[in-house]
């Protein structure tokens, strides 16, 4: 990759980070997935199943994807749309920047505030599981190797639905349309092994065709919730093909999503 | 072939100028490359966790299930679904009861609580509530028979149920000990209680409570010379690592007893006392 075209990704996803972080929205997001992810640790006193450090890994990562994925959906759709109503869109496609790094510099904003929340989720959690980690008794052990690859798979996860999020955004018109659209895909894509397995069941033609163009549209995202194994089980019971295979996955839709949203970008009258 | 390439450069022009279509198209074929990268994760999560199946959503709606489907939180979605199971239990809604058990075990896998739960409500509570129905409708307790097939029925439903656990919690001394417990207590049936507590005895996690009793169904069922057995090699077992037991006299009182009771029994005891472990059979 030539240096200036690095120099500009790194501007623009700087640029974005910042922006993203200035709004009060991202912060807001991150500490009531703190205070929900933090709530295992009252909840688990009213938990019936019995295992504290379950409940405890359930309700961090419950809390990472549910509100990483509203924050990887909204902060691409705003932060685009706030460029094209400003106008700032032209200003910066004005210097030598070409629209797909524009758009790729953008992904790596939102990919870095990601970042930062996984950073603090993951830490979240993996303190809570230490902190329980001594009780007597305790069915489920933390595996520490296992909770930063649980991390890592997560940001991933969160990655993929950036890009869908920015991919839908370079389609739409509105950023409202944007956010309601992405939380479908969210819902649909946790959900789309149910229409992978069963649209071929399917008497109803048009129910067909809707099941089959969402297991071949969005991914399977209840692949990534291999991080709630690894929490406990750790990379060497989970095996490595696991974890290759969906990081792999993941790298591939995150890739897919972004060369669908320059296409769509490349073609787009500002 | 011309023609194909000619074809082909159109549909290429065509879909430069719809570049979604194109997308949408990469991404079909995108589901198609990744399977077996998707399948690597997948299959181990599915192997885990049992996914919920359309049937089952339909059947749970509205009980927090979509919480889970969508956003984790599977064991908080699993404790709400085990409180409708007991509120179902509390107006003795059998069928309801058993829907939201199977809710709660599917949610939550791997909490052995909701698997011996369920199974105590199923094999031990509703017999109870058939019984009352049955003297409701015919003023009178049912016979001795009747009552009996229905708690066979119920134990039967309560195995069934199990058998979903995973071999983990299945194959548990816990569960086995349970199980051997129901069987004693609702079926009064001592032989079988015996045949399971037989099965798990030999685990490290048996407690000295359950061994005791292990060598007490031995020594009820008739099995008299492996009672003195069992009891012996445990004694000498703990002694031997100088773990004093917190019921060492209760035991030794119970071998002295059953010495007593049986000399031949004891004096058979001792010539296969040798080859006895002293942890189960």
């Amino acid at each position: 990759m030539k240096s200036e075209t690095f120099v500009t990704l790194r501007t623009l996803a700087r640029l974005t980070l910042r922006e993203a972080l200035r709004q009060r929205f991202a912060a807001g997001l991150a500490v009531v997935a703190l205070l929900l992810g933090a709530s295992g640790l009252f909840l688990s006193g009213i938990d019936l199943g019995g295992a504290q450090a379950r409940l405890l890994a359930d309700t961090g990562l419950g809390a990472f994807v549910l509100f990483g994925s509203a924050l990887a959906i909204v902060v691409p759709a705003t932060s685009l749309f706030a460029d094209l109503d400003q106008r700032t869109v032209m200003s910066i496609l004005a210097h030598p920047v070409a629209r797909w790094e524009y758009l790729l510099g953008k992904w790596l904003g939102v990919a870095a505030l990601l970042g930062l929340f996984s950073l603090l989720l993951t830490l979240l959690i993996g303190l809570q599981l230490a902190w329980v980690a001594g009780t007597p008794g305790a069915v489920y052990v933390m595996s520490p190797l296992g909770v930063l690859v649980a991390g890592l798979i997560t940001w991933l996860r969160l990655c993929v639905m950036a890009a869908l999020a920015l991919a839908i955004a370079t389609y739409a018109r509105t950023s409202l349309f944007t956010i309601l659209a992405g939380g479908g895909a969210f819902v649909i894509g946790q959900l789309q092994y149910l229409a992978r397995d069963s649209w071929q069941d399917l008497e109803n033609g048009f129910l067909r065709l809707l099941a089959w163009a969402v297991a071949h549209i969005l991914p399977n995202l209840q692949a990534f919730d291999l991080a709630d194994l690894l929490i406990f089980r750790g990379p060497p019971e989970v095996s490595a093909a696991a974890v290759l295979g969906v990081l792999g996955y993941g790298v591939l839709y995150t890739a897919a999503y972004l060369g669908i949203a320059v296409l769509i970008f490349e073609r787009r009258e500002l | 072939m011309p023609g194909i390439v000619s074809r082909l450069a159109v549909l290429a022009g065509w879909l430069s100028r719809h570049p979604l279509v194109a997308g949408l198209l990469g991404l079909v074929v995108l589901a198609w490359v990744s399977r077996p990268l998707e399948n690597a994760g997948w299959s181990e999560v599915q192997a885990a966790r049992p996914e919920l199946a359309i049937g089952e959503l339909r059947a749970s709606a509205g009980q927090g299930v979509s919480l889970a489907l969508i956003g984790g939180f599977r064991s908080l979605a699993a404790d709400f679904a085990f409180l409708s199971a007991y509120l179902a239990w509390e107006d003795r809604q059998l069928a309801e009861m058993r829907a939201k058990l199977e809710l709660t075990t599917l949610l939550d896998p791997m909490s052995a609580y909701f698997w011996k739960a369920g199974g105590e409500m199923i094999a031990l509570d509703v017999p109870g509530w058939r019984i009352d129905a049955w003297q409701r409708r015919h003023g009178t307790l049912p016979p001795d028979s009747v009552q009996r097939a229905i708690r066979r029925e119920q134990f039967a439903a309560a195995q069934r149920f199990l058998d979903n656990a995973p071999e983990p919690i299945r194959e548990s001394f816990a569960m086995g000990y349970d199980l051997a417990r129901w069987h004693y207590s609702s079926l009064r049936d001592q032989a079988a209680a015996l045949d399971m507590l037989e099965s798990v005895i030999a685990q490290p996690e048996a407690t000295p409570g359950a061994r005791r009793w292990y060598a007490e169904l031995l020594w009820d069922t008739g099995r008299r010379t492996e009672a003195i057995a069992y009891l012996r090699a445990w004694l000498a077992a703990e002694a031997a690592v100088g773990n004093p037991l917190p019921m060492d006299g209760y035991l030794r009182d119970l071998l002295v007893f059953f010495e007593a009771e049986a000399p031949e029994a004891a004096a058979e005891a001792s010539s296969i006392g040798s080859s006895s472990t002293g942890r189960g059979r």
